[in-house]
């Protein structure tokens, strides 16, 4: 009988306090024998690396899903393997699931190219076909009690802990392979994967390189089933890739973030487990390197300077807080120009709000982000204050804002009632160089189509 | 280097047939494209354009028929062959630069076990220059603009230095300016000798982009110099819809070539 605690995959021995685990996993690491923490430990960075790496190009192929699948298509063949061996050897049971792997890989290709089909459809048939057979044989084994079949069950979930000498050879030896034929054949894993087609225009094989890299891929997966099992592992190919997507937009960072990231939720995954164990109560390894791996993602996705949540929050409250302290600006320049001058620089906050039709408390709350930026005194409220900084960039918006509305009449001819909310928005977005190019545009004009003064430019006053 | 007579046109096609998954959708297409001419591929959708470039570089199996570049096989001659896809084919979010982009336009080569070189560099940087996206090579490609990303397509084909174009909706969804800057640049192309087939889908421009015009409607309608081939009667022969009955064959012939019973009109309308 498969016990409820090896189904779903298990971790290290609890009956120490977690903190005296982790001191004797350091001491294990940082002593000068090669022994089973070390083992852990190595395990884990291979997975991790490997699967990373691999997996960019399962993201970037947009086939999450045949990594999912070859994952669980791999089962039959790790029991096959041993059947062969007639043990648990490590060599017979890759290469069984390495032959089952590229076997899975090849009846999706061939049902999809040859039926009605859609690649999908063959995915979710034959993997998890695969898969039942898988767990079918392993239940016979079982049953037949059949000598040494103890422990196949691990590959389901994983189980780093039990990871040998010989099995981190053999890890490290296919990583090795796997890491030499990407660095071999980059630059054709980087075109078919970025354009099919071209890539075969200049006589790229690309059926040869699609079954170089789902080799690669299986290869990855082999590496990866000893620690997180079967079931888990495409979460190993998939989220440390996406992470390294979420940060950078160069292939050769993102790969090599990609093997960096899954090395380092597979330390820390095993080290979390470590954390998380107690007396009576063990922490299944593979699931926590891979809820690692989603913590990351977590992470990185809230604040990846680019693509991240928060970032972009930030980026859009700060242009929010300039567009209103800008507006503040415009409708204290409007009052300039009917006082006919910037002689008096204080201006009264009622004053203010009447005209924009707005709460003194909300000028208020512009005023103190126009202040934040100089362009106020920062040390009077009620009247607030203009600064000459405020004055030259009263002049640039309404500047913006005249010569847009301008533009939209005299060039896109649309009428001159329709043109001030347009050019309400975009005279906080003009860059200068477009700035420029309607100054030229429009011949240095001097008055906006409702008949206002143009204010002159920065420069030229 | 390969011997050519001196009299093999730039492309040759021969009673070239092509069939999606079992559905013919060009019928026995001829064809001998002189070298330095700009030529327009026009036709209705559905009308086999992609496909016929797409048969010609060998992406596509054909069912019968021949291909012949500079009078030979074109996997003796993808070296002087560049292919530009449409622009929608790749996803533009993937982590490269323009440089990169054009870059791959020298992998064709350089061998597999060598890098790229200074010299592979300098002709990308070029090619970028010619498109006017030298300040833009740094840029990741989602961040361009449609008319700007078809200018990368364009910079990575000139990249490939070669000596026949095949071109497929390079003006479709593009700016004005990016349209000009594209037409210039297939003027010069043509005044350095090379060929170019263009996949064209606004008739207006066609007639004075094109020196020759190909009339594709599932089968070739005319082939010849603009002159002469953009006439109404032709062009009705082209664009028409009497033609739906090839359309209707090539559906027959698909599924009996699946092995599917045939389709009968009548018990369609009568069944339940």
């Amino acid at each position: 009988m498969i016990s409820g605690s090896t189904i779903l995959g298990s971790g290290f021995e609890s009956n120490i306090a977690p903190a005296e685990a982790l001191w004797r996993f350091a001491t294990g690491v940082f002593d000068d024998r090669l022994d089973s923490t070390d083992c852990v430990l190595w395990g884990a960075v291979l997975l991790g690396v490997a699967c990373g790496v691999l997996g960019s190009f399962v993201v970037l192929r947009r086939q999450s899903l045949l990594g999912d699948a070859i994952g669980h298509a791999v089962l039959p063949g790790v029991v096959c393997g041993f059947l062969a061996a007639g043990e648990k050897s490590t060599p017979a049971l890759m290469l069984g699931a390495l032959a089952a792997g590229l076997l899975a890989a090849g009846l999706i290709s061939l049902l999809s190219r040859t039926t009605v089909l859609k690649s999908s459809e063959c995915m979710g048939a034959v993997f998890t076909g695969f898969y039942a057979i898988g767990i079918v044989l392993i239940k016979r084994l079982q049953n037949l009690q059949v000598a040494g079949q103890t422990g196949l069950e691990r590959f389901l979930f994983g189980q780093i802990v039990g990871i040998s000498t010989q099995d981190l050879i053999y890890m490290g030896v296919i990583t090795a392979a796997a890491l030499a034929c990407v660095v071999a054949f980059w630059r054709m894993l980087a075109v078919t994967s970025f354009d099919r087609e071209f890539a075969a225009s200049t006589g790229v094989p690309a059926v040869g390189v699609e079954i170089l890299l789902t080799t690669l891929l299986t290869l990855a997966i082999v590496v990866g089933i000893q620690a997180v099992g079967v079931v888990l592992v495409a979460a190993m190919l998939v989220t440390p890739a996406a992470t390294a997507y979420l940060l950078t937009d160069r292939l050769h960072r993102m790969v090599a973030l990609a093997g960096l990231f899954g090395a380092a939720v597979g330390v820390m995954g095993i080290l979390l487990s470590l954390l998380l164990a107690a007396p009576g109560r063990d922490m299944p390894t593979g699931p926590t390197i891979v809820l690692t791996a989603g913590l990351l993602f977590g992470v990185v996705m809230l604040v990846a300077p680019r693509h991240g949540v928060l970032p972009r929050l930030i980026r859009l409250t700060r242009k929010r807080h300039r567009t209103a302290a800008e507006n503040l600006l415009r409708t204290i320049y409007l009052m300039i120009e009917r006082r006919g001058s910037a002689g008096d620089r204080r201006f009264g906050v009622d004053d203010i709000a009447a005209l924009r039709h707005e709460t003194p408390a909300f000028v208020k709350r512009m005023a103190r982000h126009a202040a934040r930026r100089g362009w106020i005194d920062p040390d009077s409220i009620d009247p607030i204050i203009l600064t000459d900084l405020g004055l030259a960039e009263a002049r640039k918006i309404v500047r913006n804002h005249r010569l847009w509305e301008l533009f939209l009449t005299q060039e896109a001819h649309l009428a001159g009632d329709h043109v001030h909310a347009d050019a309400e928005y975009i005279e906080h977005l003009l860059p200068p160089e477009v700035v420029q190019r309607l100054e030229r545009l429009l011949q240095q004009p001097a008055a906006d189509p409702h008949g206002r003064p143009i204010p002159a430019s920065a420069n030229a006053s | 280097m390969e011997s050519i007579p001196p009299t093999a046109p730039a492309l040759e096609v021969h009673d070239l047939t092509v069939s999606y998954h079992r559905r013919p959708v060009l019928w026995n297409v001829d064809l001998a494209v002189p070298t330095g001419k700009l030529v327009g591929i026009i036709g209705p959708n559905g009308a086999g354009k992609s496909t016929l470039i797409k048969a010609v570089m060998g992406l596509i199996p054909v069912s019968s028929g021949w291909v012949q570049v500079f009078g030979a096989p074109i996997e003796r001659m993808r070296t002087r062959v560049a292919y530009v896809p449409q622009r929608e084919s790749v996803d533009w979010t993937f982590p490269v630069t323009a440089m990169d982009v054009v870059l791959m336009g020298r992998f064709g080569r350089v061998p597999w076990w060598r890098r790229v070189g200074r010299r592979d560099r300098e002709i990308a940087r070029q090619a970028l220059q010619r498109v006017g996206m030298l300040g833009l090579g740094d840029r990741q490609i989602s961040n361009l603009s449609g008319g700007q990303q078809q200018r990368v397509f364009l910079a990575r084909a000139l990249a490939q230095e070669s000596d026949l174009y095949l071109m497929d909706e390079p003006f479709s969804g593009v700016d004005a300016a990016t349209e000009s800057a594209i037409m210039t640049l297939l003027q010069e192309l043509r005044s350095a000798g090379k060929t170019v087939l263009v996949v064209h889908h606004d008739l207006q421009t066609a007639q004075q982009y094109f020196d020759m015009l190909i009339l594709l409607n599932m089968r070739l309608v005319a082939f010849g110099p603009t002159a002469e081939v953009f006439t109404p009667r032709l062009l009705q022969q082209t664009y028409g819809g009497r033609l739906t009955i090839l359309a209707d064959v090539a559906d027959a012939v698909a599924r009996a070539e699946r092995g599917e019973r045939e389709a009968s009109r009548i018990g369609g309308a009568s069944g339940p």
